[in-house]
């Protein structure tokens, strides 16, 4: 365990700029966003026609005058007032679901450029020499690369995702209608999201094996420009087994295994255990094989590949 | 096996496509020893090393390296095995800290106060990023690395290509001083065998993969001679190897007694080019 944690220290010195300064500036923006909508005044009641106006003011009580957008649309789509428990849950489920997806969807384009990079960076600039020098097998560095994107770097994303959510439902807390801000924080269900979040990115790991395998294998075997690869392989022999055979098996293959992910997750409120339910779906665990398989050739190129 | 040996070759073959890099090449090197692996560019130096190191392998061949197969067993050899590359091969992102601490987590013969005693005598800070130290800079620090490591066997390709002549000569001076000691052992290769010579206790010269002169310098010294005449002598042997110079003519004789050769001409050890050449040449003619 002591050269894996040296290994994981490696990576973060590698990809921390990638890894946390991006779910960083993400943040950054996202409050800066909610900052600038709330120092917006007066100009929202004039896209509101005057009815609408004063039935806010009313629901807003005594901070009404001094509304601006962002108050105005939290207490027009919240509705606390008019919402049952069940409701809000899903109001609020979907709001900080909505603010999570910009940063997740950041956190996988970066993991991706982060695989596809991890074995073809080393091999040129040389100093795959320097790490072959060391006493670390090659299996040892294709899994902590691996485990590093999948269960280490989430961490920075998951913190900023929770500051966001935090400062989301603080804010709908202050401006929805007069003696709701309990009923908000008790829909948001905040204190159960490091947990869904956490479970998210343990079962995102296992689903997404077979990817991370095959972004593995071409940035440890690629002769250059891996993400040509990437993607020319799997559409090449797709469109060869259309022409020759005449049937599309791969394709379903990969886009049922994409679409697995789908559902994970889904539904109203916090969902912890809707992430590990997806580990009862075979194909899953069909993905964990072939992704193991290609770890496995990731290995074999790594500890061939200086024999060119 | 010998023992003593910390590298023990036979018969190493390697091709490439129509190249055959390694044609049955044959190594030894022994414990205290400081050997020097040389030969002209594609003559399989680098081939045969990468073998050695477990980075790439052989198509046939024994090869063993402190009793492990470098093919199968490179994780384990390399805690008792330092290499230092033509290139620059650190990796360039990286702070010098960060690459201490590195090879303390993963290396379990690291010594961290030998490599930044080390690094305390040079100019390298911990907190720069490789990238951008100088090319002997670069040395210094894979140099502290290595001696932190303290491992039995050093081998280094080239080590002081591309470097000013002040830091070859600190380069080899440390890896003297600060290094070897009678346990250790070093296997080097070099364009310039002259930088090495006085270093080496032995040496192996290769040429299109095959070992075509292996010995002591000792021996180099009492079984070679260089006699430099005037003009064509009759000498009492046939030379391995004559070619005309400004000074005159040389001829390289081997196993003849210095005694016999002093009236005719100039009479010295020949180094290790001239050497070098006569035996590939003289093999030829």
């Amino acid at each position: 365990m002591g050269s894996f944690v040296g290994l994981w220290l490696r990576e973060w010195h590698e990809h921390k700029s990638a890894f946390v300064w991006t779910p960083a500036v993400v943040l950054a923006l996202v409050l800066l966003a909610g900052l600038s909508i709330m120092g917006l005044n007066d100009h929202v009641e004039a896209d509101l026609s005057d009815v609408e106006v004063q039935e806010l003011e009313d629901k807003l009580g005594d901070n009404g005058r001094e509304a601006g957008m962002l108050e105005v649309l939290t207490a027009m789509s919240l509705d606390a007032a008019g919402s049952t428990d069940a409701e809000l849950v899903t109001k609020m489920d979907k709001l900080l679901d909505g603010i999570a997806q910009p940063f997740q969807l950041v956190f996988v384009i970066v993991a991706f450029f982060a695989f596809i990079g991890c074995l073809y960076d080393e091999r040129r600039d040389g100093s795959i020499l320097f790490w072959k020098s060391m006493p670390v097998a090659d299996w040892q560095t294709v899994l902590s690369k691996l485990t590093f994107v999948f269960w280490l770097a989430p961490l920075a994303t998951i913190a900023a995702i929770l500051i966001a959510q935090l400062f989301a439902v603080t804010v709908s807390s202050i401006f929805v209608e007069s003696g709701m801000s309990g009923r908000i924080w008790a829909a948001s269900e905040i204190w159960l999201r490091p947990f869904e979040l956490v479970s998210r990115y343990l079962v995102m790991g296992v689903w997404a094996l077979p990817l991370a395998g095959w972004f593995m294998l071409v940035s440890a075997a690629a002769p250059r420009l891996p993400i040509l690869w990437v993607f020319g392989v799997p559409l090449v022999l797709t469109i060869l087994e259309r022409i020759f055979v005449g049937t599309e098996g791969l394709a379903s293959l990969i886009s049922g295994h994409m679409n697995a992910w789908g559902g994970a997750g889904a539904g109203d409120g916090v969902q912890i255990l809707g992430y590990f339910a997806l580990l009862g779906d075979y194909r899953i665990w069909l993905g964990v094989i072939v992704g193991a398989l290609l770890l496995w050739a990731t290995t074999v190129c790594r500890n061939r590949l200086n024999d060119a | 096996m010998n023992d003593s040996a910390v590298i023990q070759a036979r018969g190493m073959r390697k091709t490439f496509k129509d190249v055959r890099a390694l044609d049955g090449f044959d190594i030894s090197v022994e414990r205290g020893r400081i050997v020097g692996l040389i030969g002209p560019n594609g003559s399989g130096k680098t081939t045969a090393l990468k073998a050695m190191l477990g980075l790439s392998r052989l198509d046939e061949g024994d090869l063993s390296v402190l009793g492990f197969n470098p093919a199968t067993q490179r994780a384990a050899m390399m805690s008792h095995v330092a290499y230092i590359a033509d290139t620059g091969i650190l990796p360039r992102w990286m702070r010098v800290k960060d690459l201490l601490d590195y090879a303390e987590n993963v290396h379990p013969n690291f010594n961290r106060e030998v490599a930044e005693t080390q690094l305390a005598s040079t100019d390298i800070h911990l907190s720069k990023k490789v990238r951008v130290l100088s090319k002997g800079m670069h040395v210094q620090l894979h140099l502290a690395i290595v001696l932190a490591i303290g491992a039995e066997l050093l081998v280094l390709d080239e080590p002081t290509l591309g470097l000013d002549i002040l830091y070859r000569q600190q380069f080899y001076d440390a890896v003297l001083n600060d290094y070897f000691t009678e346990d250790r052992s070093i296997l080097v290769t070099t364009h310039e065998v002259r930088e090495i010579e006085h270093i080496l206790t032995d040496v192996v010269f290769i040429n299109r993969g095959r070992a075509c002169l292996t010995s002591s310098m000792e021996d180099i010294a009492t079984q070679y001679v260089k006699l430099t005449a005037g003009e064509q002598v009759n000498a009492p042997a046939a030379p391995l190897f004559q070619r005309r110079s400004l000074a005159g003519t040389e001829y390289i004789f081997r196993g003849v007694p210095a005694g016999e050769l002093a009236g005719l001409g100039e009479v010295s050890t020949p180094n290790l080019a001239e050497l070098f050449v006569a035996v590939v040449e003289g093999s030829h003619g």
